[in-house]
Order: C-alpha cells, then structure tokens, then sequence
C-alpha cells in the first residue's frame, strides 16, 4: 500500500497549492484533530506558548488561562460552601 | 513515569521495525493482554508543535500501519503509565470492538472544492436606485434565499460523493460546509483491498463533474474513526 505523501492528487486546475504542502495540510490535519482523545491529557507548545488540547473539537486555550479559570472555580466553589449554598 | 502515545493496535510482532519516535525517543510496545500500546517514555508534560513532531508521530503510526491497523492517538496525547493502564482497563471492549471495526481498513479522503462565488457585480446592480432600507431588505433575502440555494448544492454534492463510493466503503464521516470554497470533506473507511477500486470511482465521479475539484489522499491509519467515547462533557461539563 502507497503512501499518503505520495498520494495526494489535485485536479489538475488547482494551483494554489504544491504537492508537499497539502500532503503537510493533510498529515496536520490527520494527527492535530483528529485520532483517538484521552481527554485532558494533550498539552502543545506553540512559539513557546503552552496551549491545552481539550475534547474532540480542538477547543484550545493557553495553560495560563485554563488554570486562572480551574482558580477562579475553585474560589467560586469555596465561596458556595462557606456561605453554605 | 510518563509515555507519548502514538497508537493502540491488536497484536504486534516484536519484529515490526519502527522510526525514531517524538523528539529523537525510542519507541516500544505495551502490552495490555490482547491490546499493545506504542509508545515512548517521555519526561516532560509539554510537546512543541512543530514539523518534525508531527512527522515523527505520524512516521510510527505509519510504521504499524504497515502491519496492522491501530487506532492512532492524537498528537501530543502524553500520560503516566497508572492513568494509561486505567483507561485501557476501563476502555477495553470499546476499544477491541473499535478495532474489530477497523482490522484491515485504511481510511481514505476526499475533500471537494466549488467554484460557486458571489456575484457581485448583480448585487450592486439590483440594489442600485433603491433606499437604503429597502436595499438592506433584498440584501438580505437574497442572502437567505442564497444560503438556503447553497445549503441545498453543498447537500447534494455531499449525497452524490457518498452514494458514489457507498459500495467500496465500510463506514463513512462527511463535513459539509455550503459557505466554504472546500464544500465537502469526507473520510471513509475501506478495506485495504479496495484502494484502487476506491480511486477508479473518484476518478469517475472527478470526470461526471469537472465543475469540482478534487483533493483525495490516503491511505491513511484511521485517524477518523478512532474515537470511542466523548469525555468531554463529563470531564469540563461543556461539550
């Protein structure tokens, strides 16, 4: 069985694009959204920037910003039970 | 200890040569009774998303592939070895019958592109002449008759692609998007026999519509059809 790299064909009017860039697109595609999920589990760092990988949709948020919500939660629960909501 | 995971396969020989994997790390097998993991140990929590990453990730999925068919995880999915062995013991039979669903597959894409645009040179006629409120008026009934026309081609094609592949496919995913030039993106899973079957009925369907544009790759581990569960709304309560 051939590989996709060498297997992307493009309708021969298409000429945005080269061979190896959408081979490129396609393994990005393939690899950064789609695959089996355990969720949680998938953090990337993009220009030095840490980013979380959530759920199927590829909801992506930076780390810093995801644990200032995880705190802003955590004082909203604590607030619940000390005014005993 | 932490691993980077790259697929989950039925039995794999021991024999089965594979790349370097993320970050120049070895690659080895676990073993989950009838269920093996590849995977490298990895000692940081974050993974640089780059070219090489990706290739890499992608280079020892295809390396299994050549072999069987695994269920590849998404990249960057990195776990300690108590968490891995939780979620395979608590995912087994999803995950065996996922790979029962997949055993001899690979999955193909097709992604279709439409020359439909906007003309605007009528719109500006039409509205020429006109108030201002009754332009904003036809402009949007045209814009509602517009998507409703273009909602109705997207589906059609979308239809037509699927029905015309229906006899060479096991199982099937199709994105319609009627605004995007890309209209139609689908991905279908097969049986490794049939690829050439597979690629003489797009050829044939590129031929009945030469209008459309067709980008088709593969083929490709099953990347589509790996999932077995949504956690998402259990976990984040959002989904």
């Amino acid at each position: 069985m051939s590989s996709p790299f060498e297997q992307v064909m493009i309708g021969s009017d298409v000429e945005f694009a080269q061979d190896a860039e959408l081979s490129l697109l396609e393994t990005l595609d393939h690899v950064l959204s789609r695959g089996l999920v355990i969720t949680g589990e998938i953090t990337i760092s993009v220009a030095d920037i840490d980013l979380i990988f959530v759920g199927l949709n590829v909801l992506v948020s930076s780390v810093e910003t995801a644990h200032e919500v995880l705190r802003e939660r955590g004082r909203r629960e604590i607030g619940d039970i000390e005014s005993g909501q | 200890m932490k691993y980077y995971l790259y697929c989950v396969a039925e039995t794999i020989s021991s024999e089965t040569q594979l790349p370097l994997g993320i970050m120049g790390a070895g690659v080895r097998f676990l073993k989950f009774a009838d269920l093996t993991v590849v995977v490298s140990e990895f000692d940081r929590d974050v993974v640089s998303l780059n070219r090489e990453n990706v290739l890499a990730h992608e280079a020892v999925v295809r390396a299994i592939f050549a072999e069987s068919t695994p269920l590849p995880f998404r990249f960057a999915t990195i776990i300690s070895e108590a968490k891995l062995r939780s979620f395979i013991e608590s995912r087994k039979a999803s995950l065996a019958e996922r790979l029962s669903l997949v055993r001899h597959a690979a999955e193909m894409n097709v992604k279709i592109i439409w020359p439909r645009t906007l003309d605007k040179a009528k719109e500006d006629k039409l509205t020429i002449g006109v108030g201002a409120g009754a332009a904003f008026l036809q402009a949007k009934r045209r814009e509602l008759v517009g998507d409703e026309e273009l909602e109705s081609a997207a589906n059609e094609i979308g239809g037509w692609l699927a029905s015309g592949v229906r006899s060479c496919v096991r199982q099937q995913s199709l994105n319609i998007q009627p605004k995007q030039k890309l209209v139609v993106a689908g991905a279908f899973l097969m049986d490794r026999t049939r690829e050439s079957d597979f690629r003489t009925v797009i050829g044939q369907l590129e031929q009945e519509r030469s209008e459309l544009h067709f980008l088709t790759s593969g083929p490709w581990a099953p990347y589509t059809f790996a999932n077995i569960d949504l956690e998402f709304e259990t976990q984040f309560g959002v989904s």
